[in-house]
């Protein structure tokens, strides 16, 4: 009974938290890409428009609800709820600080979830949060926009969803577990993973990035192509749920980067393990904001080119080495 | 080297990061405009009697391409000519300039004031003493300008 409570209490914590997380996502990230262009960014609501994403939200709650006439009208209304459904149910397997060790002897992970197939578990979950784009772009009523957009993220997911498991598959070979405490354990033995499998781990960055669906892949929503691609139709909140979902989805690709490739929480002594992470994790969605500063959008045959031509072979190749090198026991650097 | 133009925008786009910006935060900050901008007329007056230059030759108001000068003349005492309503009607004018180039007193030049909008239509006809006002403080500011920069 106390777990249940527990488990209610930490879900509730997760949402509120990942909640404000996407709200002040999106200020940081209009701020770091206006000084990238050298603008300001917000500044007229509160100091530092720091209240710009309270105005946001109240706004998207007034603002009319559209629904077209040709539309797939319960689909339409399921796309908006599936959209950031599954990648909160991923992060509900993401610890936000590193377990610590109760006086009667368990374990008390800071996860609304915790098992031995976290990994499995989160990229099921990352796996089924592409339905809810696909859902919308099938249910605006036959609107070009969204049912290209809808097309390129199939296009999308077919490509990235299999380097994404492949490039964790090395990771997975080394450590042998699949549950991510066990990951962290492996790297403050050994060196972080990152110097074991750098190609993975470059594998795994360009696999998360078309995964968030964010520059240079942010193919399904390319604004000067497709409007807004598969959320041309959706209006006031119901946009905004799908701008949960690709938020809440930077978060628990960057912390599964964080956690597999860079340690997690291991780090010299000199800052507590939970900076160590945080500050991984912040660097990480820091890279995405670089990456949509700088760079262009591929076209989705070339996301296809690079996904199934050159990494698919190149990963297919290093877990062959990685098994290899595993069996004869040789120290793998 | 691998990925190297990519590393090439990412080191443009970090260190613009760490730049100012160059944007003018327009209500809290303006830009300085330039000395022949065209922007709101203003009417001069003689700076020793204080009285208009103007002579009423009309001139301004047949080049006006938009046809937004409107003036009726008065006789004074001494029978010279001076404008008895001086009006320019903004939500015609082009601020093409041709009136201040045509004048042969100087009596109408334009002053550096540039933010004209308006939720009415009627506000947009500048009378005479409007002008007026117009050009004593656009002067009085370049002579404060001037004494500053001596």
């Amino acid at each position: 009974m106390i777990e249940v409570i527990i488990g209610i209490v930490k879900l509730l914590v997760l949402v509120a938290v990942l909640s404000v997380y996407v709200m002040y996502a999106t200020w940081y990230e209009r701020k770091v890409i206006g000084h990238m262009q050298q603008r300001i960014g917000p500044k007229r609501v509160g100091p530092y428009g720091l209240l710009q994403p309270l105005a946001d939200t109240v706004k998207s709650f007034f603002k009319e609800d559209i629904i077209p006439t040709r539309a797939d009208k319960p689909l339409f209304w399921l796309a908006p709820i599936l959209a950031p459904t599954f990648p909160f149910a991923a992060a509900a397997a993401i610890p936000f600080f590193p377990p610590i060790e109760l006086s009667n002897g368990t374990t008390f992970y800071f996860s609304v979830f915790h098992s031995n197939v976290d990994l499995l578990y989160i990229l099921a979950m990352m796996g089924l949060s592409s339905f809810g784009v696909m859902l919308a772009g099938i249910s605006s009523g036959g609107n070009k926009y969204s049912f290209i957009g809808a097309e390129r993220e199939i296009a999308q997911v077919v490509s990235y969803e299999i380097i994404l498991a492949l490039a964790l598959l090395n990771p997975i070979l080394m450590v042998q577990s699949l549950n991510l405490t066990d990951f962290v354990a492996f790297q403050q033995q050994h060196l972080w993973l990152i110097f074991y499998q750098p190609f993975a781990f470059v594998a795994f960055v360009i696999a998360m990035v078309a995964s968030a669906s964010r520059v240079p892949f942010d193919l399904p929503e390319a604004e000067n192509e497709l409007v807004a691609g598969f959320n041309t139709e959706f209006s006031g909140l119901k946009m905004a749920m799908f701008f949960f979902g690709q938020y809440v989805t930077i978060f628990v690709v960057s912390a599964l980067a964080a956690i597999i490739f860079l340690g997690g929480w291991s780090g010299p002594a000199i800052l507590p393990g939970f900076v160590w992470y945080w500050l991984k994790v912040l660097l990480f969605i820091f890279m995405f904001t670089w990456f949509w500063g700088t760079f262009p959008r591929y076209r989705y045959d070339q996301l296809m080119d690079i996904a199934w031509k050159k990494l698919l072979p190149l990963l297919v190749l290093n877990i062959l080495w990685t098994g290899f090198a595993l069996i004869v026991h040789m120290p793998i650097i | 080297m691998l990925f190297n133009d990519l590393r090439k925008g990412l080191s443009v786009t970090l260190k613009y990061l760490f730049t100012h910006a160059v944007t003018c935060q327009y209500p809290t900050q303006r830009l300085n405009v330039p000395e022949r901008g065209r922007w709101l007329h203003a009417l001069n007056l003689h700076e020793e009697s204080q009285k208009i230059k103007c002579i009423d030759c009309g001139l301004c108001e047949e080049v006006c391409p938009s046809k937004c000068i409107e003036i009726i003349p008065t006789e004074n005492k001494d029978h010279t000519k001076s404008p008895a309503i001086y009006n320019i009607d903004l939500g015609r004018c082009c601020f093409c300039g041709l009136c201040v180039e045509v004048c042969p007193e100087l009596a109408i030049s334009m002053s550096d004031k540039y933010e004209l909008a308006g939720y009415d239509r009627e506000k947009f006809i500048f009378t005479k003493e409007d002008l007026i006002k117009v050009g004593l403080e656009y002067n009085n500011n370049k002579l404060q300008k001037k004494e500053g920069e001596l």
